[in-house]
């Protein structure tokens, strides 16, 4: 421990190599301490959770914050189910409709290819406000709103999401398409055999962002759901916000991190693919 | 077993036409090499025997059935990629295994042709390894195990050696040599490397632009060269040309140069020159040779340990009258040793 600290300071330029580090812890505990905050505050009791000056450590855990949270009148249980339904909906539609997608537009040729692309692009480049009236409107005319079904149908492919994996299939070479097609395999085997386990990486990113965006959607289901019954976590969280008896920060808290863990737990097994989505390189 | 055979084959990619008219005959249960610069068709023919390149016009028959619009796997052919094509996400079994499946051999039979061709490429120890743990060499092995185990009529391979070191594609050059002497299955192989053609072909097809220069054993094409491009693509270093008139030109081999410092009667070519290089390559010399009129020809010798062959001498370039060959203005092969009329034109020549 000792030789280890001699060496960081014997190492050439290690007032700055000091700085960068202190900088990184600094950036580092910014980014966590929100999250420590409200997994702590979540273990307060009230009383705790209002004390000013607010303590950094819980003098007493308790599960008070979770059972008002459940005890709330809210059914937590339902809006939980919603927002695992439609996450689930989403992510499955959008694979489904975004690998065929990606895989055209990388491999294979069709008239105005070119055009057709261009117009996935352009939805890229479009601000989702600009969709909301519009959108609002066809679902109301399909009598949809106010059901699961506006929160996930026009989630069901995203145009960031075939611009990623598209890229992820062109790294492919050709030769193993030919290959594969020299080793009689049909068009839907090379893709399911051959390309997706290649592209699983790329296929795990997207599916993760459009898990954490869909898992965490508020203003979307705001806007097209009226009944409790059909919306997601995420508006039962701000419903706690509003109780009249101002707000229970140990409770909040603590739906919060019923909405937050799963993304967590998600993201850490997911993180080394997205890194390797990111960086993908083809086999040599 | 499969002959092949093309009849009036044209490809273009959009406007531009890269075979035309190409009639080609490939020898059942030989081996036979495409040889060209890179851009000269070869790999093009191969992709229309293949299926995954078809021909925009003509026909292409494999035992007298037309195959031209054959989708691949309805073909009885199996590729060796250049770049392996390697199913990176299966294991070495997966890989060679694949095409049986998908043909829908029994799961018997599937094990015991992957233990035995695993066995032939030397790769049994390795059937549970991901490719991404195993050398080129071995890579090159798994893609020659996946297209052997479908036992088909006709082995295509795109340049399967050139990503190799140079050690390793001299064993494998050997060690694909018998293994088409002991499957006796048509190989076509595509490879821009005159030494990988000469060593392993029965038959040459040597080509440029889109057309066949020539076609014929590695002797035919080494000793009677259709044109000078033929002359000139097969050797190291190529064949030196030089002019005589009416745009009549002879052309000598590097190693049929003769070079000593005084004249040797009975030769039919006798010039001046002045050694500009010598590099010594282990078995051989090679000589750059500028000549009185200031062309510079390149010499090439057995003799190795001729000390008094230095840079900076003077020396005699002869030749025997068999060893001189003459093409005539369009580059077309005259024939070498003579006529007589040309062996006199260039005697008259001499120095």
């Amino acid at each position: 421990m000792i030789k280890a600290i001699k060496n960081y300071f014997v190492q050439p330029k290690w007032g700055l190599q000091l700085f960068s580090d202190i900088v990184k812890i600094l950036l580092m505990l910014a980014f966590i301490f929100p999250f420590y905050w409200m997994i702590v505050t979540a273990f307060k009791s009230y009383t705790e959770s209002m004390a000013v000056p607010p303590t950094l450590i819980p003098s007493v855990w308790t599960l008070e914050g979770y059972r008002s949270t459940f005890n709330s009148g809210l059914d937590i249980l339902n809006y939980a189910k919603n927002t695992v339904i439609v996450t689930a909906s989403v992510i499955t539609l959008q694979l489904l409709i975004m690998v065929p997608a990606a895989y055209a537009f990388a491999k294979r040729e069709f008239p105005l290819k070119g055009f057709w692309f261009g117009i996935v692009l352009v939805a890229f480049m479009i601000p989702l406000q600009l969709t909301y009236i519009p959108v609002y409107l066809s679902m109301q005319s399909m009598n949809l709103v106010n059901t699961l079904w506006p929160q996930i149908l026009p989630m069901g492919a995203d145009a960031f999401g075939i611009f990623m994996l598209r890229q992820s299939f062109k790294q492919i070479p050709d030769e193993i398409i030919e290959s594969a097609k020299l080793d009689s395999a049909g068009e839907i085997q090379i893709m399911l055999r051959i390309m997706l386990p290649m592209c699983k990486s790329a296929m795990v990113t997207i599916a993760m962002f459009s898990f954490i965006g869909t898992w965490n959607a508020y203003f979307w289901p705001l806007v097209m759901t009226r009944n409790e019954s059909v919306r997601p976590l995420t508006m039962a969280v701000e419903k706690l916000r509003d109780v009249e008896m101002g707000i229970r920060w140990n409770s909040l808290m603590a739906a919060n991190t019923l909405l937050v863990v799963p993304i967590l737990i998600v993201f850490i097994f997911a993180s080394k693919k997205i890194i390797e989505g990111f960086a993908y390189r083809g086999m040599k | 077993m499969a002959e092949i055979v093309f009849e009036k084959v044209g490809k273009s990619f959009g406007s531009t036409k890269v075979i035309e008219n190409l009639d080609l005959t490939i020898e059942d249960g030989k081996f036979t090499v495409l040889v060209g610069s890179s851009g000269c068709g070869k790999t093009t023919l191969l992709r229309m025997i293949a299926g995954i390149g078809p021909a925009t016009s003509g026909r292409i028959l494999m035992d007298g059935k037309d195959i031209t619009h054959q989708p691949p796997e309805k073909r009885d052919i199996a590729m060796v990629f250049q770049n392996y094509a390697i199913y990176p996400t299966m294991s070495v079994r997966e890989n060679i295994e694949f095409g049986l499946k998908n043909k829908k051999v029994p799961k018997e039979e599937r094990d015991r042709r992957i233990a035995e061709y695993a066995e032939i490429v030397g790769m049994t120890p390795y059937l549970d390894r991901k490719p991404s743990d195993l050398s080129g060499g071995q890579r090159q092995r798994i893609a020659l195990a996946r297209a052997m185990v479908k036992k088909p009529s006709v082995f295509l391979m795109d340049e399967p050696l050139s990503n190799l070191d140079a050690k390793l594609r001299a064993a494998m050059r050997v060690e694909l040599i018998e293994l088409q002497r002991r499957l006796g299955t048509t190989f076509v192989y595509v490879t821009h490397d005159q030494i990988e053609a000469m060593s392993m072909a029965d038959t040459i097809v040597l080509m440029e632009k889109g057309e066949i220069q020539q076609i014929g054993s590695p002797e035919e094409i080494y000793h009677e060269p259709a044109n000078i491009f033929s002359a000139q693509f097969i050797g190291t270093p190529p064949m030196n040309v030089l002019p005589m008139e009416d745009g009549i030109r002879f052309g000598v081999r590097p190693e049929s140069i003769d070079m000593e410092h005084q004249r040797v009667d009975g030769m039919a070519l006798y010039r001046k020159g002045h050694i500009i290089t010598r590099e010594m390559l282990g078995a051989e010399m090679q000589y750059k040779v500028r000549l009185s009129d200031g062309t510079t020809i390149m010499v090439r010798s057995e003799e190795n340990d001729r000390s008094d062959l230095q840079e900076d001498s003077d020396v005699w370039i002869m030749a025997r009258a068999s060893r001189i060959h003459f093409f005539d203005k369009d580059g077309k092969h005259i024939g070498h040793g003579g006529p007589d009329s040309l062996l006199a034109k260039l005697g008259g020549m001499n120095e």
